[in-house]
């Protein structure tokens, strides 16, 4: 039996709009009411601002927007997930407004499936698999790769 | 133990660093001795910290040196160029010996190296043979000239084991200088059951019959002298020693107890006048033994050591600096920031308070965070001279390996400059002057035929300039074609062929990314990495880069930097209901506008007191859903040599803006340098006024 079979990791399940998305604990920090945000301008579409968190100043992107998905009104649902994110030479923070911070899931790793390789809106380079929970299909996302050559850098 | 292997490696970096100076120095003057002293002593003090910290191989390495230098110091050899030039060299073993000293290819390196060493001076006593025959003879009496007495009293801090340091090694140091009776005194042993293993329970009383100065005796305990009790004392200037009989008995009444220290220095005073007569006895055999012109040089060195003794050693020493870790100081700046952040928040308060003394004492506070502030930023500056000794050394090695003549000026280096901006400047700017001295320096017969002088000349220059500090580097070499240049940035694509560019354009091209005009790849530019990283090392400083250049007489880069990286007293202006920060460096003026005026106004440019303004309408750049057109103030700022005029909504107050990094994320809006916490929490983007004009004006 090897490790990979049998590891259990925990994810953080959202909703973007109508779909459902998860990421690894492990990379996300805390989670923010929505907040006030400051407005840098020129700044891509998908960047809201900057907040002030813990006397850090982090970014703030839509994650919607981010991940090309249709632009969901803020509810009173909205939050901001601080999440880490980076490769292994240097970690950054930065805040992603979600439509809604569901539960905490623990999912074994192989019961995960790779991502399908057609059909739906998303940037499917982003995901990296999909795992079932309670009859609902869950994407897991993988952070460091969204935030490290989305638009955010090279508009 | 960590901790002091990184103390350890901080300071054999400051030595390194003065030894590289001192050998330029040395390069110019072979004859200043003063520098051959200070040569040896830094060579002696990495050798004994060296093998205080295990570093075994370095230490050998360095003892090497010193011996060199020994002999040089004493005479024995001369000092050539060649031998400077090797110990220049050596630096690059000992930063080797320094990350890695167990290394076995650097100790082979190393090792060969060694044998250059004394093949060199080797080399150097057979050419005078004689003398050198001489001097062995000499050797022998001179000592005795020379030798005093002294006493030393060596109590360690009992706590000396934990740091590392073995008490035993200081002595076995101390026996290598002369003849040294020992004797440990026990006085402080405790019963065993009270015995702390850990604990140095002994003291020293030394009687050292030495050549060597008091200085070199210090400098054994150099490492230990702060937290342990010690005195050295002459007790005699005379070699009582060569007295016969005389050393065995001070031994055995010295080491037996038989007599205290006040009876001994009693004995070895009456000792005293029998030496008078040995000593001239010597004399004559020196002159009957040594030629004539070995005399000179003794007396020579007897005259140096007199005077180096006197003047090394005041009577009182005192300590007017501290050395601070940087730790320390960033840890201080961080603690400063959070109290002017603070403050802003009572300040907040307060001004929302009727309360007189509640004000009162805001702004007393707030006049004290500046205070504050300052002081703390100050502690940080070191001079730009730190990090000149590293340019000249660049220089030297590289236009020897290039066969280029080119001499290295520094002007104004008592410039300062906070630390953390000098350690990220000193990449950037080697890199310009490799790029120097690669491609704009001639070969010296290219420039002999262009009628220049055969020596090309890099010229650093540090000067403040209001809130900035300019650091120009200046070479009298080819200068940049621009011809060239625009072909090139053709090629790449990165301009259109019909553009047409201003000059400054034109250089504004060495600057992106990929960009590289030599010829061919060197070993020393043309790597690919170019004036593009230079750029963004010198962004990330909040400067600016500038090249100008004259084909054929040279270029001159300019770098603008700002005093300081954290705080800035800045202008809240408020722009769509948004606030911003404008630094208050720039800022010259502030008017009030009407809308009329700006909507009025032809080609942005507007009519004030008779002057007219180019103007940027913040209102316009920054609106997004809405556009607040209510109170317009128009606020003048420096660019470059201009004024330039900036429309705002309000204006609300001074402020002390800590600047929190953007994340890279928003690196591309070049406009802000940074964003700061507000008194109430939130937060607000500080505009680079330079930075901001250019975008919107490009």
């Amino acid at each position: 039996m090897t490790d990979n079979t049998s590891n259990i990791n925990s994810y953080l399940c959202f909703k973007l709009g109508n779909e459902f998305f998860a990421a690894d604990v492990r990379s996300t920090l805390k989670i923010l009411q929505l907040s006030e945000i400051t407005k840098v301008p020129h700044a891509p579409t998908n960047m809201k601002g900057v907040i002030n968190h813990h006397g850090n100043v982090l970014p703030v992107v839509d994650l919607n927007q981010t991940l090309e998905l249709p632009i969901s009104e803020v509810g009173s649902n909205t939050c901001i997930i601080i999440m880490s994110v980076g490769g292994e030479k240097e970690t950054i923070s930065i805040g992603a407004i979600v439509d809604e911070v569901l539960s905490v899931e623990e999912i074994a790793d192989d019961s995960i499936k790779d991502p399908p390789t057609m059909g739906g809106n998303h940037k499917l380079d982003y995901i990296k698999g999909v795992f079932e929970n309670n009859d609902l299909f869950v994407m897991v996302l993988d952070i460091d790769k969204i935030f490290e050559n989305t638009s955010l850098q090279n508009n | 133990m960590e901790d002091f292997h990184k103390l350890f490696y901080e300071e054999a970096g400051d030595l390194i660093n003065s030894l590289e100076e001192n050998l330029m120095l040395l390069e110019e003057d072979l004859s200043n001795t003063e520098v051959v002293n200070e040569v040896f002593r830094i060579m002696h003090s990495l050798k004994g910290s060296g093998a205080m910290f295990g570093y075994d191989n370095l230490s050998h390495f360095t003892h090497e040196l010193e011996t060199l230098y020994d002999k040089v110091r004493s005479k024995t050899i001369p000092l050539t160029t060649h031998i400077v030039n090797l110990t220049i060299n050596s630096i690059d073993h000992i930063n080797a010996f320094l990350k890695e000293d167990d290394n076995e290819d650097i100790i082979n390196k190393g090792k060969a190296f060694l044998q250059q060493i004394e093949l060199s001076s080797s080399k150097d006593d057979k050419t005078e043979v004689n003398e050198k025959s001489n001097l062995t003879d000499n050797d022998k009496i001179k000592p005795q000239l020379n030798k005093k007495l002294y006493l030393i009293q060596f109590e360690p801090n009992p706590d000396i084991l934990n740091d590392g340091t073995n008490p035993l090694y200081l002595l076995d140091e101390l026996s290598d200088l002369g003849d040294a009776i020992i004797k440990t005194n026990y006085k402080n042993l405790p019963q065993i059951e009270d015995l702390d293993v850990d604990k140095c329970y002994f003291k020293w009383e030394i009687i050292l019959s030495s050549t060597e100065s008091r200085t070199t005796i210090e400098d054994v305990f150099i490492f230990v002298a702060d937290d342990s009790h010690l005195e050295i004392e002459i007790i005699s200037e005379k070699d009582v020693f060569s007295v016969a009989d005389v050393e065995d008995k001070i031994k055995d009444l010295f080491l037996n107890n038989k007599q205290s220290i006040k009876g001994i220095k009693k004995l070895i005073k009456l000792y005293e006048a029998d030496v008078v007569e040995a000593e001239e006895i010597n004399d004559e055999v020196v002159v009957s033994v040594g030629k004539e012109d070995t005399l000179p040089l003794i007396q020579e060195a007897k005259q140096e050591t007199t005077p180096r003794s006197n003047v090394k050693i005041p009577e009182a020493i005192k300590i007017d600096t501290v050395k601070v870790s940087s730790k320390k100081l960033d840890s201080l700046i961080n603690l400063v920031s959070e109290f002017v952040t603070t403050q802003a928040r009572l300040h907040n308060i307060a001004s929302s308070n009727k309360s007189v003394e509640l004000n009162a004492l805001s702004e007393d506070f707030q006049l004290l965070s500046r205070q504050f502030r300052d002081v703390a930023f100050e502690m940080r500056l070191i001079p730009v001279h730190t990090m000149v000794v590293k340019f000249k050394r660049l220089v030297r090695d590289l236009s020897k390996s290039l066969g280029k003549k080119v001499q290295f000026i520094a002007e104004g280096t008592e410039t300062e400059l906070d630390k953390n901006i000098i350690s990220s400047l000193s990449d950037p700017i080697m890199h310009i002057i490799r790029n120097s001295i690669d491609h704009g320096i001639e070969s010296p017969d290219k420039r002999l035929n262009s009628g220049k002088a055969e020596t090309g000349t890099i010229k650093l220059k540090a000067e403040y300039s209001g809130a900035y500090i300019l650091i120009s580097i200046e070479d009298d070499g080819a200068g940049i074609d621009q011809e060239i240049i625009t072909k090139k940035a053709i090629e790449k694509n990165l301009i259109e062929e019909s553009a047409k560019l201003s000059k400054d354009e034109v250089y504004n091209l060495l600057l992106l990314p990929g960009f590289s005009t030599s010829k061919k790849v060197t070993d020393v530019s043309g790597r690919g990495v170019g004036m593009d990283v230079v750029k963004r090392n010198i962004d990330d400083l909040r400067g600016e880069v500038n090249i100008n250049s004259e084909k054929g007489s040279g270029t001159k880069i300019t770098i603008k930097l700002p005093l300081t990286l954290s705080i800035i007293d800045g202008l809240l202006v408020g722009v769509n209901n948004s606030k911003y920060i404008l630094p208050l460096t720039s800022v010259l003026k502030i008017y009030k506008v009407s809308n009329a005026e700006i909507e009025n106004a032809y080609k942005n440019i507007i009519d004030i007191e008779g002057i007219q303004y180019p103007f940027i309408n913040l209102t316009d750049k920054f609106a997004d859903a809405h556009k607040d057109k209510s109170v317009n103030h128009f606020i003048t700022v420096n660019y470059h040599d201009k004024i330039v005029g900036l429309i705002v909504n309000e204006l609300y107050s001074e402020y002390q803006a800590v600047l929190k990094p953007i994340d890279k994320l928003l690196k591309h809006t070049e406009m802000f340098s940074g964003a700061s916490i507000l008194g109430d929490g939130k937060v607000a983007m500080v505009i680079d006024t330079n930075k901001l004009i250019t975008h919107f004006t490009n």
